[in-house]
């Protein structure tokens, strides 16, 4: 591996071959350094050219020792914190230094650079140098693990951690996952956040492992927002989706497991755009699990077809409540297609009258005008079946158009109250 | 285009109504254009070319923005050279004190220190401050005593300081009840305590009561169990009880 580029600009060269020997040369000026020490020499040579203060050990038959090859690193630690350079270059060149000082004495490297900790917090959490030992991370997290666990450099092992969760979380997950009854409730997020990314490429055993490890969580208020985390990331896992995700329901005895699992059902069922296909597929979810699931389609759900099956359901179920709750948002936030939106206000068309579904109509029909002119919007408009669905149509529109627009639209209300209603919302929201 | 070329054509345009009309438009005029970072112009009169093209856009306190932009300039450059990070170590490795550097720094930004010594003193005590806030105190001795303690404690107050930092800074300037409260400390340890959960999770806990006994100590163990208290009583209840002096907790 060759040092980085900062090293020859600075005439600061270090080359190192690991087991053979180590060539470092702080040099006052110019690449000379690099060009006379070159990696495979079998010397130490530790030399500061500027004040000719030397330490070497020319012969191949001291090649060092581990404990004298992490000396010479700590040395050459000092050789650089004491060069005077840009802090950017420094840094390079630290972290250059620290990941192969690591290869050597991983121990020496860690406290070299908890020592540097960086104390501006104002930008999160910054890895600081511990980013040096990234690579190692991936490779040889245990190696980490006695540091971790002794808290050994006081605060600066929480950026330590921090780094550590990140790169151990997407290259070994489950490694992570097994230690999560470790770690206490302020770092069980970070520590989840980082495993869900890496388990979107393990299988499905894997998947519902993590699953389980998560559910034997004791319960703690800190753990409430966990489960969305691993809502957020489960689309993505390869569960085998509602087929598999259901068989895994019915296995599953432990609550927030089955909450998890319900929640990714319903992203999956919000998921599908044939009607058919996700009529079948909630109707084959166990009747304690519909209405959960049916909600978490609605709240995650990408289609119309979905969103239309989860709410008949709820309809069917005389659940006006939760029809009002939380359909209409989830109308609001969706971006139809034409065709969709068209489809949609069909189906609208045929909502029961309640003050409930009110609201899902004028969702339904802001869809569409929404999308329109104002002479599309009042012909569209007008052309509503006379009475309930046209009076909420027009008080749906009044809220939200311009003046002349809302003017004529409160105009055309039939019914008196409702009339009153609109204006009155109309005010309320300018 | 070198800020040099940059700026005399700009100099040119503005001396024309058409020229006048173009740099209105010019998105290019703010602290990363060619008169901000044009060296060769004194500072005094980069501020001043860009208050003119930051009028023209209409922008209110146009000249207190140029002003803070071009200094900002200067300052980030200095910050980010050998020249600085050589006196920062010099400063922490105690090879030179406070004052010294206060000093050099000063050398170094001869323009900023012209328009605006305030400015550059504070700049100072806070990079100070962030390094060796015991150290960094000795910038306050000519001050009267109140002044020096307010601005010591500015540091832990308005900044995003880090939890350590703050326990330094209080730890150099120890609780006068003559001109300051109880409260005022504790307000302080609120927001360390954010900073401290937000970066160090469960660990800030364990450091918390690590601390040495006293004020400092009561007083992050009150913050923190104010954090906690509503989703864990107990263990708020648990952390008041090792306060050991009356007032921290309220």
């Amino acid at each position: 591996m060759n040092p980085p580029r900062t090293a020859i600009r600075h005439g600061l060269g270090l080359s190192l071959a690991a087991g053979v020997g180590i060539t470092l040369a702080v040099m006052s000026s110019g690449p000379q350094a690099l060009d006379t020490r070159s990696a495979g020499e079998d010397r130490l040579a530790l030399v500061q050219g500027a004040s000719g203060v030397a330490l070497r050990s020319s012969h191949t038959a001291s090649i060092p020792t581990g404990q004298r090859k992490s000396e010479a690193f700590a040395q050459a630690w000092k050789l650089l914190h004491d060069r005077k350079m840009r802090p950017t270059d420094k840094r390079v060149l630290q972290m250059y230094l620290l990941k192969k000082w690591a290869e050597v004495d991983l121990d020496g490297a860690l406290a070299a650079a908890a020592a540097v900790h960086d104390l501006n917090s104002s930008l999160g959490v910054p890895a600081g140098l511990f980013s040096a030992f990234r690579e190692r991370m991936r490779t040889d997290p245990d190696a980490f693990w006695p540091a971790l666990q002794e808290n050994r450099y006081g605060l600066a092992t929480a950026d330590l951690q921090a780094c550590w969760m990140e790169e151990v979380g997407i290259s070994n997950p489950m490694y992570l996952a097994d230690r999560l009854g470790d770690f206490g409730p302020l770092s069980r997020g970070r520590l989840i956040s980082s495993c869900v990314t890496g388990l979107t490429t393990c299988g499905p055993e894997e998947q519902k492992r993590f699953l389980e490890l998560f559910s034997s969580l004791p319960e703690n208020p800190d753990n409430r927002a966990l489960p969305a985390l691993i809502g957020d990331a489960m689309p993505d896992w390869n569960l085998g989706g509602s087929t598999n995700l259901q068989s895994l329901l019915k296995a599953s005895t432990n609550d927030i497991e089955r909450n998890l699992l319900l929640d990714g059902l319903g992203k999956y069922l919000g998921s599908v755009d044939n009607t058919t296909a996700v009529k079948a597929q909630f109707d084959a979810v166990a009747d304690i699990d519909k209405k959960a699931a049916a909600l978490a389609a609605i709240a995650h759900g990408e289609t119309e077809k979905s969103l239309r099956v989860m709410t008949d359901y709820l309809i069917s179920q005389g659940d006006w409540t939760a029809i009002a709750e939380n359909v209409p948002q989830r109308l609001a936030a969706t971006d139809l297609s034409s065709e969709a939106r068209g489809e949609f206000v069909g189906w609208a068309d045929t909502l029961p009258e309640r003050k409930e579904t009110e609201m899902v109509y004028r969702a339904a029909v802001a869809s569409i005008v929404g999308n329109q002119s104002a002479a599309e919007a009042r012909e569209w408009l007008i052309s509503r079946p006379e009475g309930w669905k046209r009076d909420n149509a027009l008080a749906g529109y009044a809220v939200t158009a311009d003046d002349t627009e809302a003017a004529w639209a409160l105009e055309q209300i039939s019914d008196d109250v409702r009339r009153a209603e609109a204006k009155q919302a109309r005010d309320a929201d300018k | 285009m070198a800020p040099a070329e940059a700026t005399a054509r700009i100099q040119a345009l503005l001396a024309t109504p058409e020229g006048i009309g173009f740099l209105k438009n010019d998105f290019f005029i703010g602290p990363t254009g060619p008169i901000a970072r044009n060296k060769d112009l004194p500072l005094s009169q980069r501020i001043e070319l860009m208050t003119r093209l930051y009028d023209l856009q209409g922008d209110l306190g146009s000249e207190g923005w140029a002003r803070r932009e071009v200094m900002n300039l200067d300052y980030e450059e200095y910050d980010s050279g050998a020249d600085s990070e050589e006196l920062m170590r010099s400063f922490e490795d105690g090879g030179k004190d406070a004052r010294q550097v206060a000093a050099e720094m000063a050398a170094a930004l001869p323009d900023v220190m012209v328009l605006d010594p305030a400015a550059v003193r504070l700049r100072v005590l806070r990079r100070l401050m962030a390094r060796d806030p015991e150290r960094a105190q000795e910038l306050l001795d000519d001050l009267p005593p109140q002044q020096r303690y307010e601005q010591a404690k500015l540091y832990a107050e308005t900044s995003n300081a880090d939890p350590q930092l703050v326990l330094r800074i209080y730890d150099a300037v120890p609780l006068d009840p003559s001109v300051d409260s109880l409260d005022s400390r504790k307000a302080s340890w609120a927001r360390a305590t954010d900073i401290g959960l937000r970066r160090y999770e469960d660990r800030y806990a364990q450091w918390v009561e690590s601390l040495p006994a006293g004020v400092n100590k009561d007083m992050a163990l009150a913050a923190l169990a104010d954090r906690v208290a509503a989703d864990h009583p107990e263990q708020a209840e648990a952390l008041r009880a090792k306060i050991s002096q009356p007032g921290a907790d309220r």
